[in-house]
């Protein structure tokens, strides 16, 4: 994995972040479906206690990391406004260990979230970007946001004094479950652009995962979507089992050329739509920093890059690769 | 990896060994939550109009179709419900609010399904499945019945759906000829093998709307018995809208029962029956956990007794700790970093 440029705490959090969201937060949730024999408790109660370490470490990493880019946003002043955000949301995040969420500082946290996503989907709009890549991150960015203001529209409510329910939560939170499916398209658009056929085939396989289980049991499938993805698969499942398709393809073939980009791409599926915890919503936050002009930042000296301009947001000459961060 | 990165990852290690053993949750939710607002004096535990409640913020619960367990709901007919919480220093209220153009308050025939609203809570630390809790992961019902609430007012039996029905007989009771037999018509109450056995639906008469029970997984649900039955209800169908109120002590003796602490948070989830879609059992619209918050009380004036010193191990010191372990650690990666060869 080519992540050298990166603090080795990134790799490191990709991969907390993936147990968490593949064991934690989908395996030992699929446990209610399954029978359960003494020694199946056991062996889940092991690999419960295990993920739920493996949580812990991706949420110690998930604030080291987002403190770690406010502060070479903030160090290289290019971005100030995109640090100060960052910065502010880990304030009201250790904050918020320590005083409860509801109110002004679970108000505050998605106005520094929203911010933050506004401004990282911004910058991939004030560089030389591939349209695929912009469309993407701009889809990822507006997905995220809908689904922070559906969750903090009861919170702003709360804090105006207001008696009555906020309108439209329900439709924002759909919305952003659309653009978070568009994202996935895009992603894939962009990513596995030129991809062979094994790549297209192996990506097949987490869509059919999703697939089976959907056609066999189609609660099951729903419970675990919603728990595993925070997606409620209001669409028809053939939307759902397309994008899982396009997103695999576009990690498997990232990872092919630009491992960094692929890790970025896992990031902001293991965060997941519409997370319910803070340490989730830093992963996304992380992802699409990374996607909107991070891995380019990181470029080591000497790349093809022009000054001031990011070789992995440059768009790619014809039968160039269309990766990220090649040049890394 | 060198020498430096070894020890960060060793030491972020041992702090997420020690964040899960210490049961310290490093992450804060930011989903929806559900505050309720504190009231000095009583509660409108019976009066759903009252301007009490505009002091406590509403949220909109989305429900969705239970469409794990058999029976399915394919369809939900309720979107959302909206919710309210209050409490005093005794009790907290949940005011329920949804859209149901049809009042369905009887089940005495059976094509008749009444509407209904429930509350859940799990009794456990951790957020159990949503549907019924699981094994292992308990959790506490309360489920408001609108034939219930009618038959406190006036119970209902067949004969007052059906007038010109005639009993020809019933064994071991001596009716008057052609009536339904009443409890009080049997010989030996035995025969009445569902009130015996203590079955609140067998029970002549309601002394709440509301059945307290629990549940640890689908086909695990539980009356608690009679005298554990301690949830108040009240509910109104006006203009095609249920305003349900839920009502209890916030402290419980009973240990299937959940307990309140004001300034403390707790899960709840929502459920809902609309009995013109023939909807019971597992047929409903349910919804996800939400986050309900109990609004710290105001500081009591001091009183001559001072408090005991609570020692340093606390939750909040033992965070604190944590994160300046954190931070100093953050710092030497960000030195580490900054010293790493081009």
């Amino acid at each position: 994995m080519n992540m050298r440029r990166f603090p080795p705490f990134f790799s490191w959090l990709a991969l907390a972040a993936l147990t968490d969201w593949l064991i934690t937060r989908t395996l030992t949730r699929a446990a209610i479906f399954m029978p359960k024999p003494p020694l199946a408790i056991q062996v889940y109660q092991v690999v419960g206690q295990a993920a739920q370490v493996a949580s812990n470490l991706a949420g110690l990493l998930a604030f080291l990391a987002l403190g770690w880019i406010a502060w070479r946003l903030l160090r290289a002043r290019q971005d100030p406004a995109h640090g100060a955000a960052l910065l502010g949301l880990l304030l009201v995040s250790l904050v918020t260990l320590v005083v409860p969420s509801a109110g002004v500082p679970g108000l505050a946290f998605h106005a520094l979230y929203g911010a933050a996503l506004l401004l990282a989907a911004w910058e991939i709009w004030k560089r030389p970007a591939p349209v695929g890549l912009r469309a993407a991150v701009t889809l990822a960015c507006l997905a995220l946001l809908a689904g922070a203001l559906s969750q903090a529209l009861p919170g702003a409510y709360t804090v105006l004094g207001s008696s009555e329910a906020p309108p439209l939560g329900r439709e924002l939170f759909n919305l952003g479950e659309l653009l978070a499916l568009l994202s996935a398209f895009a992603l894939g658009g962009y990513f596995g652009r030129g991809a062979p056929w094994w790549v297209w085939l192996a990506a097949g396989l987490p869509a059919l995962f999703f697939t089976l289980p959907r056609l066999l049991a189609p609660a099951m499938a729903g419970v675990l979507a919603i728990w595993s993805t925070g997606l409620t698969l209001y669409l028809p499942w053939p939307f759902y089992t397309a994008g899982i398709w396009a997103g695999a393809a576009a990690v498997i073939n990232a990872a092919r050329r630009d491992p960094p980009a692929a890790w970025a791409v896992l990031l902001l599926a293991a965060g997941g739509y519409a997370p319910q915890l803070n340490v989730h919503a830093f992963l996304g936050l992380a992802a699409v920093w990374l996607l909107a002009g991070g891995l380019g930042e990181i470029a080591p000296a000497g790349g093809a890059a022009s000054p001031g301009e990011s070789p992995a947001l440059t768009a790619p000459a014809p039968g160039e690769r269309t990766g990220l961060s090649t040049q890394l | 990896m060198n020498k430096h990165t070894r020890l960060l990852l060793a030491a972020l290690l041992l702090l997420a060994v020690a964040l899960t053993v210490s049961k310290i949750p490093l992450a804060s939710s930011q989903g929806l939550q559900l505050v309720s607002s504190w009231v000095d004096g009583e509660l409108p535990d019976q009066d759903p109009a009252s301007p009490l409640w505009r002091q406590a913020p509403a949220i909109e619960v989305p429900l969705s179709a239970q469409n794990i367990a058999k029976p399915f709901l394919l369809e939900s007919k309720i979107k959302s419900v909206t919710a309210r919480s209050l409490h005093n220093q005794d009790q907290v209220a949940v005011l329920v609010e949804w859209d149901d153009p049809t009042r369905d308050e009887s089940s005495v025939a059976v094509q008749d399904f009444r509407d209904a609203v429930a509350l859940q809570f799990p009794q456990v630390e951790a957020q159990p499945y949503f549907c019924m809790g699981q094994q292992g992961g308990n959790v506490n019902i309360w489920q408001w019945k609108a034939d219930w609430q009618a038959d406190l007012l006036a119970r209902r039996e067949m004969e007052d759906r059906y007038p010109d029905m005639y009993v020809d007989d019933y064994p071991f009771t001596q009716p008057v000829a052609g009536a339904l037999a009443r409890v009080a018509d049997y010989q030996d109450q035995n025969y009445l093998p569902a009130l015996k056995a203590g079955n609140l639906f067998a029970a002549p008469t309601f002394h709440t709307p509301v059945e307290d029970l629990n549940a640890g997984g689908f086909g695990t649900l539980t009356s608690q018995p009679g005298e554990g039955q301690n949830v108040q209800g009240f509910g109104t169908w006006q203009d095609g809208r249920w305003r349900v109120i839920f009502s209890r002590s916030l402290a419980s003796p009973e240990a299937d029962d959940i307990s309140f602490s004001s300034g403390k948070t707790y899960s709840i989830a929502f459920a809902v029956w609309d009995g013109a879609n023939q909807e019971r059992n597992g047929m409903k619209s349910t919804s996800q956990w939400v986050n309900l918050h109990l609004r710290q009380a105001p500081e009591a004036p001091a009183a001559g007794a001072a408090a005991a010193p609570a020692g340093w191990a606390t939750p909040r010191n033992i965070a604190v700790l944590l994160f300046g372990a954190l931070a100093i650690l953050f710092l030497i990666g960000a030195i580490i970093y900054t010293r790493l060869p081009e």
